[in-house]
């Protein structure tokens, strides 16, 4: 096992690096620098900034500059926000970004889950329905017309929460349930399936035939093996409430960091395009990993370690 | 795109019932609601009331803006959303006065020598935030402090009239060469390269706003990077700065005027989402919007909650004169007259002026109550904008006199057949320009059969191609850098590097020349005015519009002061009395 993680480890470092030069060649072949404005610079005063910034220096020397900052854990000065370093701006945006997330994919796992187990108990019954057509309205209605939708009947027309800004527990309900709606849906959907299947097996008939409890037999062997499915679609359900934070938290003036990942492209802010597109993609490369990890703590027959015997 | 679409469709729905109710509380919404001391009838209100909430509370405005200010380093910012912040918290020499006219702000009198190339400032007592005198030698440093390569200020060409300025910047002088000199710490003498009739409204100009080296040495590039990293010297301090979620400014108990501010507190919520912007401000949330978004201006208009004020801006095409086609003036007439303005205005942009030269209205003439543009230009041409002239050089539609144009144009290039001429308008992605591009090519094609191709980049891909004159007719614009038609005119002098059309005159060039070293107000003008009448015979532009910035304001806010450069507004005279 710790072979397994020190490995997996390893590799993590190395696709860091392959995400790292892909978009720092791929970002400097944009045409256009940061400092292209509609009010074209005197040559000399942009020379100065180019000077200042270090971006007069071939892209090689660019290039091993910024990885040799990298290791030092030092992403740079923003060149929009000029006077912000990277590593402060990505440290007081990721809360509320982390926030939101965290709230969604929790409220979207024991929601779904819950809805999932209830309509598979409750098979073919009004209950069953309406969960599902619940579960169909959050795969089918994307996130910023729920987000949309809430803002208006929740935040403007009833007036329970705040329609934008941050601020407090009660500003982060809207953004993460809009958020939530279709992870949610699709885990109420695959639990609901592999519940049916379980419910099939020859195990749960003898549970059942042992004379333990219906409640019993779904809390102590369905769930624990029709859950195992769900854990692996946790991983690019994370990858897409990850995404979805952009959309939303621009549609709820959250202070996070999803808007800077879409303005720095928009502005070449170089240092911030790398900052960003690292952190997103280091995050997303260590909750895959921990999905993993999870994986074969729920289900002890796969051992991870075991394959390469 | 299309999110933003359908979700602006589905606010729409809600919001257009709101503001429908409020029209009709309003009568019709003739009444005006920003004269400084109109009190509305008791009745309108209670009825507008009971249509837009109102939560608001006497003495704090809440302002909308939509983007974080990316610098609020007066030295280094060229933003309008930055300056709007620094109007508030700084204070130059001079501040533009609710009027647009220079007003006196630290300094208290000043002279300026009859060859206009000497400026002396008498400052007046007055303190920093922290307690500490304000002198001379502040405004010694922050200028100079501008202008050093090692700052690598954008705006350090906005003091280059300073003599030995550009020098100085570009490394050929030294800091003691400058023309800034401190006699007492009341007293600043000011020698320019050449006389610069508008250099007194410069002192109310981001850029120029003092700075104490203590803090700007304690802090470095840090320098006004969060509130109490900075001292203040305007009629408010910086309070609270949460980065994309909202600043906070505080009335400053030690400016100099401060009895005369009445506002205690300015809140300014960052939302960047437009349709949840409107939405805060018809909930009652936000006493004003800088700006209503785009696709938000239908719902206002008729509203007595919108104001529409002028910028200092022109829309326009950059046409490349090294073109094949486009190298026949004849051609490029044609293209500018086969332009429908009133019909972009009118179903697109919706709150601007059609433009048939290049200086906005608003501009200053050779007398201080005549305008630029009510002086120069055919009065033919002339449109009528709320009682005064805007003269321009051409008619804003005209698809005979086009069509024409076209005819001398295909004969001159040898040309039979409309449909070969080929035309690729590029435009780039920014709001308003691809509807605007199409309409233009639909308008190209019909009025004169021309073939007309279309082509979206990306802003920054955008501004490339142009800079590098690899166009062949562009989308752009020019906002004006201060108060004055140079920051017009003097862009398409050769190979100016914002001259994106490879166009060259001679002639141009001697004038705006002459115009930038006499001292003679009357000879400027009439100089510039003739750089303008050839710039528009040669048409290597198409002018299309001027703009003008619809704002919202609820109508217990009063004496909001809007710029039309330097920033879009100014708060000090403001007040809030729900």
């Amino acid at each position: 096992m710790v072979g397994y993680v020190l490995r997996r480890l390893l590799y993590m470092v190395i696709t860091l690096w392959v995400i790292a030069s892909l978009t720092f060649f791929l970002m400097h072949m944009i045409p256009g620098d940061p400092f292209t404005t509609s009010k074209i610079l005197d040559p000399v005063i942009l020379q100065n900034i180019k000077a200042k910034y270090g971006l007069d220096q071939p892209l090689p020397v660019q290039y091993l500059d910024y990885l040799s900052n990298l290791i030092h854990g030092d992403l740079g000065v923003s060149y929009k926000y000029q006077g912000r370093t990277v590593n402060e701006i990505i440290a007081t945006t990721f809360g509320p970004s982390f926030t939101i997330g965290f709230e969604a994919i929790a409220f979207a796992v024991v929601v779904g889950l819950a809805l999932g187990i209830v309509a598979a108990v409750q098979r073919d019954t009004v209950t069953d329905r309406v969960a599902m057509v619940i579960a169909v309205l959050g795969i089918s209605v994307p996130n910023f017309v729920i987000a949309a939708l809430l803002q208006y009947f929740i935040g403007f027309r009833w007036q329970w929460l705040p329609i934008s800004g941050w601020g407090g527990i009660a500003y982060t309900v809207l953004p993460a349930l809009a958020l939530a709606a279709s992870p949610m849906a699709q885990i109420a959907r695959m639990m609901r399936a592999s519940m049916i299947e379980v419910t099939g097996q020859e195990y749960i008939k003898t549970a059942r035939a042992k004379g333990l409890s219906m409640p019993a037999v779904v809390w102590r062997h369905m769930i624990r093996n029709a859950i195992l499915p769900v854990v692996t679609i946790l991983g690019p359900m994370i990858a897409a409430v990850v995404t979805g934070v952009m959309v939303v938290e621009q549609i709820f003036n959250v202070p996070g960091m999803g808007q800077y990942f879409v303005t720095s492209v928009e502005d070449d802010d170089y240092t911030m395009i790398m900052g960003v597109t690292l952190f997103f993609a280091a995050l997303l490369v260590f909750l895959l990993f921990l999905v993993d990890v999870a994986y074969s703590w729920i289900d002890p027959r796969i051992r991870v370690g075991r394959r390469e015997a | 795109m299309f999110v933003k679409r359908f979700r602006s469709a589905l606010m729409g729905v809600g919001s257009a019932a709101i503001l429908a109710g409020l029209l009709a509380g309003c009568g019709g919404g003739s009444t005006t609601n920003n004269t400084p001391s109109g009190n509305a009838p008791s009745g309108t209100q209670t009825q507008q009331a009971a249509h837009l909430p109102v939560s608001a509370k006497a003495g704090v405005l809440r302002f909308g803006i939509q983007t974080d200010p990316p610098q609020l380093d007066p030295q280094k910012s060229t933003d309008l959303v930055s300056f709007n912040v620094i109007n508030a918290v700084m204070e130059g020499l001079m501040r533009v006065g609710p009027d647009g006219k220079p007003t006196y702000g630290i300094a208290d009198k000043y002279e300026i020598s009859s060859d206009g190339l000497t400026y002396t400032f008498h400052l007046r007592d007055a303190k920093w935030s922290d307690g500490k005198a304000i002198t001379a030698d502040d405004f010694k440093y922050a200028w100079t402090r501008a202008l050093d390569p090692k700052t690598a200020s954008d705006y350090a060409y906005q003091l280059y009239y300073i003599k030995n300025g550009q020098a100085f910047n570009e490394g050929k002088a030294k800091a003691t060469d400058l023309g800034i000199q401190v006699k007492d710490p009341h007293t600043l003498v000011v020698t320019l390269e050449a006389p610069t009739p508008y250099f007194l409204g410069l002192m109310a100009f981001g850029t120029y706003m003092p700075a104490r080296e203590d803090i700007v040495s304690k802090y470095g590039d840090q320098y006004f990077s969060a509130p109490d990293k900075a001292v203040y010297d305007g009629p408010f301090t910086l309070t609270e700065w949460q980065h994309n979620a909202k600043l906070v400014m505080k009335k400053n108990p030690s400016y100099w005027n401060a009895s005369k501010v009445k506002l205690d507190e300015i809140d300014m919520p960052i939302i960047a989402d437009t349709s949840t912007e409107v939405q805060e401000y018809l909930s009652g949330q936000l006493d004003a919007l800088d700006q209503i978004p785009a696709e938000n201006i239908s719902q206002f208009q008729g509203s007595p909650d919108m104001v529409t004020t002028p910028t200092a801006a022109t829309y326009y095409l950059a046409l490349n004169v090294q073109d094949p086609v486009l190298k026949d003036v004849h051609i490029r007439k044609a293209l500018a007259m086969a332009i429908d303005r009133q019909q972009l205005i009118s179903g697109i942009i919706k709150t601007a002026l059609p433009a048939t030269a290049l200086v906005p209205p608003g501009m200053p003439g050779s007398s201080p109550d005549k305008s630029f543009r009510e002086e120069y230009g055919d009065r033919q041409y002339a449109i009528n904008d709320n009682g005064k002239q805007v003269l321009g050089y051409f008619p804003v539609f005209d698809a005979t006199q086009a069509k024409q144009e076209l005819q001398k144009g295909m004969q001159d290039l040898g040309i039979s057949n409309p449909s070969d001429v080929k035309v690729t308008l590029l435009y780039p992605n920014r709001p308003n320009a691809k509807p605007v591009s199409e309409a233009i090519q639909a308008m190209w094609q019909e009025n004169l059969g021309i073939s007309v191709n279309l082509q979206q980049d990306e802003w920054k891909v955008h501004l490339d191609t142009l800079s590098k004159r690899q166009q062949q007719v562009g989308y752009i614009d020019w906002y004006g850098d201060y108060n004055d038609p140079m920051t017009f005119i003097d862009m398409f002098v050769t190979n100016g590097g914002n001259n994106y059309t490879n166009w060259s005159n001679p002639q141009y060039d001697a004038l705006v020349k002459d115009a930038k070293t006499t001292a003679d107000t009357q000879k400027r003008m009439e100089d510039m005015g003739q750089a303008e009448k050839i710039l528009m015979d040669e048409m290597p532009i198409i002018p299309e519009w001027y703009p003008q910035v619809p704002h919202a304001v609820r109508n217990y806010v009063k004496d909001l002061a809007w710029l039309t450069v330097g920033g879009d507004v100014d708060f000090t005279w403001a007040s809030v009395q729900p």
